[in-house]
């Protein structure tokens, strides 16, 4: 089995994201990172069953979400680990502010159903569309819609986040706005 | 698109600056994973693929059990890509 250079770069390029949402969806670095591995894995050994000029990335995507949730069926008994392992990760990033705050967002991000949580993090952060993330999840597009309606009103009362608020003082927005070092 | 910036709470609905509050940290929670970057273990794995011969040694001639049975967590296709990621 040998990657064509142009699929090798494709699947590279992906893999920040996938761990991002990785990491998102399953609160565990570690576990988030064998997740990667996981889905890197099965998608070279299927690679011929990917359509090129399909959209790599979702198809990676697809692949991890079905992953994380035949490993979460077997899981549902286990706690989900919103024990702080993840900040704990993070150690080695001592330049970084505003953890308390990212924590407190991914405790309440957890404290989701896993197809609510999905479903924000692909089209809330990921940049899927609804269409798309429909077809990573393999459901209607409504159903997506809904989800992602249900997962920010539960986040937003998680979170105590009203309307003329943000949560928290003011200077922890900004932090966080900071912090994410846009564009 | 949505013009109304008022404050919609009825039906569950929430409101347009709710809505961005949560996708500002959203956004700033993945870009602080997706700045991390590649990290070696990944490269390198794709790396040695690459590099001939394959993941599983030199074994050739012998078709892959991927080959032959469709894993079932990979769906033959992705969707399309309609160029919607930014």
């Amino acid at each position: 089995m040998t990657l064509q250079a142009s699929v090798r770069e494709a699947m590279l390029a992906a893999v920040p994201s996938l761990r991002a949402f990785a990491i998102s969806l399953s609160g565990n670095v570690d576990r988030a990172d064998d997740l990667v591995q996981e889905t890197l894995l099965r998608a070279m050994a299927n690679i011929t069953s990917f359509q090129p000029g399909t959209n790599m990335s979702a198809w990676l995507f697809t692949i991890l979400r079905n992953l994380f949730r035949s490993e979460y069926r077997k899981r549902r008994r286990e706690v989900e680990d919103v024990d702080g392992s993840y900040a704990e990760s993070l150690k080695s990033h001592p330049e970084q502010h505003s953890r308390v705050e990212f924590e407190e967002f991914r405790v309440a991000l957890a404290k989701l159903p896993p197809d609510q949580r999905e479903a924000l993090l692909l089209v809330g952060a990921s940049g899927f569309s609804y269409e798309e993330a429909a077809a990573i999840c393999d459901c209607a597009v409504g159903t997506i819609k809904s989800r992602v309606n249900r997962a920010r009103t539960r986040l937003s009362e998680l979170l105590s986040i009203d309307s003329a608020d943000e949560f928290g003082p003011d200077h922890t927005t900004r932090a966080i706005l900071t912090a994410g070092g846009r564009g | 698109m949505q013009t109304d910036v008022q404050v919609r709470k009825a039906r569950g609905r929430l409101s347009r600056h709710v809505q961005n509050k949560l996708g500002e940290t959203l956004h700033a929670m993945f870009d602080e994973i997706v700045k991390e970057g590649v990290p070696d273990r990944f490269s390198k794995l794709l790396e040695q693929i690459n590099g001939g011969g394959g993941l599983h040694g030199t074994r050739s001639g012998e078709p892959d059990a991927a080959e032959t049975r469709p894993d079932p967590l990979v769906r033959a296709k992705g969707p399309e890509d309609k160029g919607s990621r930014s």
